[in-house]
C-alpha cells in the first residue's frame, strides 16, 4: 500500500470483525470497500497482525488479540473526538442540543 | 471473543463515520444555500437597476398626464401610473425575499439527513474517500461559504439603498401631487433602513454558524490527525506510511 491508508477504513474492517468471524466477501460487503480497496486493506491488516485467518482453514478471517485491542483503541479514541460531550464551540454545541431536541417526538 | 469493551466499542467506527458524514451534509447544505444567497443578492441589485429602468419606461410611454390650471396660468405634469413602481420592482422584491430566506433556512439550521438508506452500522455505498480528504473538503466549502456570505451583503445594502431611494423619489412624487406632507418622503427610506437592519443580524446569524463549523471541522481535524498517528505508532510502529 503506497497511499496513506484511512482511519475509518481499517475502524470499519475491524469492527467487521468484532462480531466474529466472517469469509472475505461478507467482510469486503460490511466494510463498504469495493475489491480492489478491499484487499489493499486486508493485506495491510494481515502484515500488521491485526487480522489472520482462522485456525480451522474455512477461509474466514478473525481478529487477533493485537487486532481486538486496536479496534477498542479506534472506536474508543472517535467516540470521544464525535461524543456529544466533546469540547466544541458553544453554537456548535447549541446546534447538537438544538437537533437533539427536534427529533425527540 | 467479544468482552464488554469491545461492545461498549461496538458500531462506534461506523457512527463516528456517521456523524463525520453529517458535518459534511450540512456543510454542504451551508455551502449551498451561501451561493444561492450570494446568486439572489447580486439578482436583486441587478433587479433594482432593471426595475428603475423599467419605471422611466413606464413613465415616458404610459405615464399620466395632469394638467393643473392656476393663477399663473396652466402647467401639465407626467407621472408613471400608481401600478408603475408595484410592477417595476416586484421581481427586485421577490428576489429579496428569496435571498432572506436562504439566510433564515441557513441559521435555522436544519439537521442534515444521512446520505444512503442503510442502517448506521452498514455503510450503504462504498466510502473510501480518507476522512482527511473529507474534512479539506468541508473546509473549502466552509470558506467559500463564507466569502459568499461577505460579499453578498455588498450588492443587497446598495440594492437596498438604490431601492429606498427610487421608491421614496416616487413616492415624493405622489406626495406633492397629493398635497401630502413631505415627511411622507421619509417613509420609504426609512423602511429601506429598516431592511437593512433586520439582514444585517442575519447575516451575522449565517456567519456565526459558519464560524462554529469551521472551529469544528477543525478541532475534529486535529484530533483525528492525532488518533491516527498514535494508532500507526502503536500498532504499525511508524509513521503514518507504511
Amino acid at each position: 500500500m503506497t497511499e496513506r491508508p484511512d482511519l475509518f477504513v481499517v475502524g470499519r474492517l475491524l469492527e467487521a470483525l468484532a462480531a466474529g468471524p466472517l469469509l472475505k466477501t461478507p467482510l469486503q460487503q460490511r466494510a463498504g470497500l469495493n475489491y480492489t480497496v478491499f484487499q489493499r486493506y486486508l493485506d495491510l491488516l494481515l502484515r500488521l497482525g491485526l487480522v489472520a485467518g482462522t485456525p480451522t482453514g474455512d477461509g474466514r478471517i478473525a481478529l487477533t488479540s493485537k487486532g481486538q485491542e486496536a479496534h477498542r483503541f479506534i472506536a474508543e479514541g472517535l467516540a470521544r473526538i464525535f461524543s456529544p460531550s466533546a469540547p466544541r464551540s458553544d453554537l456548535a454545541a447549541a446546534r447538537v442540543r438544538a437537533t437533539r431536541d427536534a427529533r425527540r417526538p | 471473543m467479544t468482552g464488554p469493551s469491545e461492545s461498549r466499542a461496538a458500531a462506534s467506527v461506523a457512527a463516528a463515520q456517521a456523524q463525520l458524514q453529517e458535518v459534511d451534509d450540512r456543510v454542504t447544505r451551508h455551502a449551498q444555500r451561501s451561493r444561492r444567497f450570494s446568486t439572489f443578492a447580486w439578482a436583486f441589485l441587478f433587479a433594482v437597476a432593471l426595475g428603475d429602468a423599467a419605471l422611466s419606461l413606464i413613465d415616458l410611454y404610459v405615464s399620466v398626464v395632469t394638467t393643473t390650471t392656476g393663477a399663473a396660468g396652466t402647467s401639465t405634469s407626467s407621472m408613471p401610473p400608481e401600478w408603475g413602481p408595484f410592477v417595476a420592482f416586484a421581481p427586485a422584491v421577490a428576489l429579496l425575499g428569496l435571498a432572506v430566506r436562504e439566510v433564515v433556512l441557513g441559521r435555522r439550521g436544519t439537521p442534515a439527513r444521512r446520505r444512503g438508506t442503510g442502517p448506521a452500522d452498514a455503510p450503504a455505498a462504498e466510502e473510501t474517500t480518507p476522512w482527511i480528504e473529507s474534512i479539506r473538503r468541508a473546509q473549502e466549502l466552509l470558506a467559500r461559504a463564507g466569502r459568499d456570505a461577505e460579499w453578498s451583503f455588498v450588492p443587497l445594502a446598495l440594492g437596498l439603498l438604490s431601492l429606498g431611494q427610487i421608491i421614496a423619489g416616487v413616492a415624493g412624487a405622489y406626495a406633492l401631487a397629493a398635497s401630502l406632507p413631505v415627511a411622507f418622503l421619509a417613509v420609504a427610506g426609512a423602511a429601506a433602513v429598516a431592511s437593512l437592519a433586520v439582514l444585517w443580524p442575519l447575516y451575522r446569524g449565517a456567519k456565526q454558524w459558519l464560524e462554529a463549523d469551521q472551529a469544528l471541522l477543525e478541532r475534529e481535524s486535529r484530533e483525528l490527525g492525532e488518533l491516527e498517528a498514535e494508532f500507526f505508532w502503536r500498532f504499525v510502529g511508524t509513521g503514518p506510511t507504511p
